[in-house]
């Protein structure tokens, strides 16, 4: 393991990450007696409709999940080698890689949590050619049986798609694509039933699907509140893993608990005038996959410049981008409206850049840091648009090129060097303040 | 080795390479004709439908010049080829008039593009982009529910194109366009033989076939017939035959470079080039059922093809070929095939076939000097695995 000279671990706050965490911990311990007793296991992408699996009672693991879990445990680097060992290329998709990694280790139970036991089923959404690779590898290496959920573009760009989400989404996302993901979804069910010899209850779909809208209301809740509230009660290391977590289990009466308690905390807070960051000077957002491996670099910038990170997009996608009402109507149609679109609110343009145009306004934001992930092939969110959309509208940004999985290629210097040059050339001087 | 004196003296030749040198000229040549040109990018643009309504499909090819657009607008992620395709279109490369373009779903980042190009048009309303169409097919799945819904398409992009065209396109327009599109890779296949057996170089192979890929589709077959007639007296070299991957090649440079080098790419699993032709369109069913399978079920690429099934073709393809080494060449950030690989090279190392891989690789080559080198040590190792 590479020697870290900084601190990575991010002082906590509040007490729902502490629940959720150790809940998640808990409930992977238990996994493996489920496992063992012969239940199936499923391993899916962040991107598919895990709510299947939660109305099904499926246990399953969110690869994106598992890689922040290796990051966070700073195991990334003894992963990457097994890949290189292996004949490839340990430099490449690392945040998409880490599962098969850790599927190549000879002594997998000294793993996070004792290592990761072998799914039976894995489930991803085609949207990257080399993600599906990888999980091709996988599904050989544990083997497991996959269903790919084939991916259909989107042709319907209308203006403030998240005025049209939670209950106009047959309009924002079009007929011809809703009609082609209710299809596939339908697919996946029957492979989930068979594959697992459960059946899918439609009155447990329906329930599961109207606890996600409880859920991502309090997240909503959340979001404004922070938005709102100047100091902010929280910053993004409070609230990242708590959602995160608790999103895992979105469609679970434990989900909609974990966040009406960090509503409930984030209130308290508020209410009693507490600031996360005393004498906050400065709004930060932070646009990009989380930097798992060193949560405390949101907290960096806290006692110098009063620097806050309020804003990652774990928090605001809950409150914007989930939200799919009408669930009796049609609970497969409504579910193929959630998970169709996630992608696009970050990756396709002009979704992306006016979403967070809006959020930064609506969080009264000074600054926008912008992580691109460097060694991501597949990297395309149209990022000039994105810089130039926010700019364009007084957000100073700032870009840093990094991998937000792997902790040995982090250059801890540089990357505070990039975000003080924000906050003290293009922040606090149009603030009317020095440094 | 410059142009060999046979090659550049066929007429044939010389009509392929000049379409090639100059993409725009070859559009505004086909467009004075009088169709309407329809430029496509990606490799899984059905052009048979495009033909049937009485326009002409073109190739796009990249912009082998200065890339300011690309430098300013794109992310590090899309590598070499993918920078081209963005300058000929952002830069203005396609020709003054109002143009149209098809891309198809063949990788992620043509996907990336097409999104992007939307919005750049809507960014800067002053920059003259074209009309776009986008044709995605399901291509990496390939059960009954990924066939119905590639027809689908198909039909769809049907009613597309006869919209812009004007012109109902009925079954015996799309079994003229079939048949015309089929002549023209037949035409190509005829210059497998000569391939293998070294009488066309690998250079001079890519030249033609993407040089055609600019052309009318009859003079294009034409030509290409002319071409194999001329070669099949032309002498054999004794470079050692091998199969190219990874990033495609639009210009004959790096083959060149290869055969300067002692190596002869006899096929390539890309378009341009041999896999293009790999399969005809099957007359057995209905045209546009029949075209729309052509796209889905051949030859799969790495893009948009599993690991299992690309290390069943590969070693495939390098029998059919004759080829003694696989070469994978892969621009930066094209490196999907690094996930493809190990595989692969499993299966050809158990039968003793070398496999050179070239990383990281952009354009202009950065260090050609480099790639010669491991060029001529993987030809002079024959062979032994360079592991
Ligand atoms: S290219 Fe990017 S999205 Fe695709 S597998 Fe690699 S890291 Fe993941
Ligand atoms: S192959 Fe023979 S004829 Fe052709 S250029 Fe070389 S030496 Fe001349």
């Amino acid at each position: 393991m590479a020697e870290q000279k900084y601190e990575t671990r991010s002082v906590k706050r509040l007490n729902t990450p502490k629940l959720t965490g150790a809940y998640q911990k808990q409930w992977f311990m238990g996994l493996r007696e489920r496992i063992e007793a012969g239940e199936p296991f499923g391993f899916v992408g962040a991107n598919t409709p895990m709510e299947l699996f939660q109305a099904m009672d499926i246990p399953f693991v969110v690869n994106q999940w598992w890689t922040a879990i290796c990051a966070a445990k700073q195991m990334g680097p003894r992963f990457y080698g097994f890949l290189e060992q292996a004949g490839y290329r340990s430099d490449i998709c690392s945040y998409c890689a880490a599962a098969y990694a850790c599927s190549l280790d000879p002594h997998p139970e000294e793993g996070p949590w004792g290592g990761l036991p072998h799914p039976t089923i894995a489930i991803n959404a085609e949207t990257c050619s080399s993600g599906i690779k990888i999980e091709e590898l996988m599904c050989q290496a544990w083997g497991a049986a996959s269903y790919r959920i084939q991916h259909y573009h989107q042709d319907v760009f209308l203006d403030n798609w998240w005025e049209y989400a939670p209950d106009d989404w047959e309009t924002l996302i079009g007929k011809k694509r809703l009609d082609f993901y209710e299809n596939e979804l339908r697919g996946l069910i029957r492979f989930l039933e068979e594959h697992t010899g459960r059946r899918l209850e439609m009155a447990r779909l329906i329930e599961t699907l109207n606890n996600v809208n409880e859920q991502e209301t309090w997240y909503r809740k959340t979001r404004d509140l922070i938005a709102r509230t100047v100091p902010s009660p929280v910053t993004v290391t409070d609230t990242v893993n708590a959602v995160m977590q608790a999103q895992w289990h979105r469609g679970t009466r434990w989900g909609v608990d974990m966040a009406r308690s960090l509503y409930e905390e984030v209130k308290a807070l508020a209410d009693s005038g507490t600031a996360a960051v005393p004498g906050e000077r400065v709004r930060l957002l932070w646009i990009g996959r989380g930097l798992w491996f060193n949560l405390a670099f949101y907290q960096h910038f806290e006692q110098k410049y009063g620097a806050a990170f309020i804003w990652t997009m774990y928090l605001a996608m809950g409150a914007d981008s989930y939200i799919r009402n009408h669930v009796e109507e049609n609970p497969v149609r409504c579910l193929a409206a959630r998970f169709s679109f996630l992608e696009d609110v970050l990756h396709v343009p002009p979704f992306n850049s006016q979403w967070f145009v809006k959020e930064a306004r609506h969080n009264q934001i000074d600054g926008v840091v912008f992580l691109v992930p460097e060694n991501c092939m597949n990297n395309g969110d149209f990022g000039y648009n994105i810089i130039r959309s926010l700019e364009d509208a007084g957000f100073p940004v700032c870009v840093l090129h990094a991998d937000p999985a792997d902790a040995k290629k982090w250059s801890q210097e540089k990357m505070v060097a990039a975000v003080e040059e924000l906050i003290e050339t293009r922040i606090l001087p149009g603030k009317g303040e020095g440094k | 080795m410059c142009e060999r004196s046979c090659t550049s003296a066929s007429r044939a030749y010389q009509a392929l390479r000049s379409a090639l040198a100059d993409p725009r000229a070859a559009g505004e040549r086909l467009a004075a004709k009088g169709k309407p040109i329809v430029w496509t990018l990606g490799d899984d643009v059905p052009e048979e439908i495009i033909l049937a309504c009485g326009m002409t499909p073109v190739r796009l090819f990249g912009c082998y010049g200065p890339r300011p657009n690309a430098e300013k607008y794109l992310e590090a992620s899309f590598g070499a080829l993918w920078r081209g395709y963005f300058e000929t279109v952002a830069g203005g490369h396609l020709g003054e008039a109002p143009q149209t373009l098809v891309l198809s779903n063949s990788s992620d980042l043509i996907q990336k593009l097409y999104y992007y190009f939307l919005q750049l048009g809507r960014l800067e309303p002053e920059r003259a982009m074209p009309r776009l169409y986008y044709v995605d097919y399901s291509l990496m799945v390939k059960d009954f529910s990924a066939q119905e819904r590639n027809v689908r398409e198909s039909r769809d992009f049907l009613r597309a194109m006869e919209e812009l065209s004007g012109r109902q396109a009925d079954g015996q327009a799309l079994d003229d366009a079939v048949a015309l599109c089929n002549r023209h890779r037949q035409a190509l296949r005829a210059l497998e033989p000569l391939r293998r057996a070294g009488r066309l170089l690998g250079s001079e192979a890519l030249t033609a076939a993407a040089g055609s890929l600019l052309l009318e589709k009859q003079e294009a077959a034409a030509l290409l017939e002319q071409l194999a007639a001329d070669a099949g007296t032309w002498p054999e070299t004794a470079l050692m035959p091998v199969l190219y991957t990874g990033s495609a090649q639009e210009t004959p440079e790096v083959y060149r470079l290869m055969e300067q080098a002692g190596l002869n790419v006899v096929a390539e699993d890309k378009v341009p080039g041999w896999r293009y032709c790999d399969r005809d369109v099957d007359g057995a069913t209905d045209a546009v059922t029949a075209v729309t399978l052509r796209y889905h079920l051949r030859f799969p690429s790495s893009e948009r093809g599993f690991v299992a099934e690309r290390a069943d073709c590969i070693p495939a393809l390098l029998d059919r070929c004759g080829a003694r080494g696989l070469v994978v060449f892969m621009n930066r950030n094209d490196e999907s095939y690094i996930w493809d690989l190990p595989a692969q090279r499993k299966v050809l190392s158990g039968r003793g076939v070398p496999v050179l891989t070239v990383e990281d690789q952009d354009w202009p080559l950065k260090q050609p000097e480099l790639l010669t080198e491991q060029f001529s040590a993987f030809a002079r190792q024959g062979g032994a695995d360079n592991g």
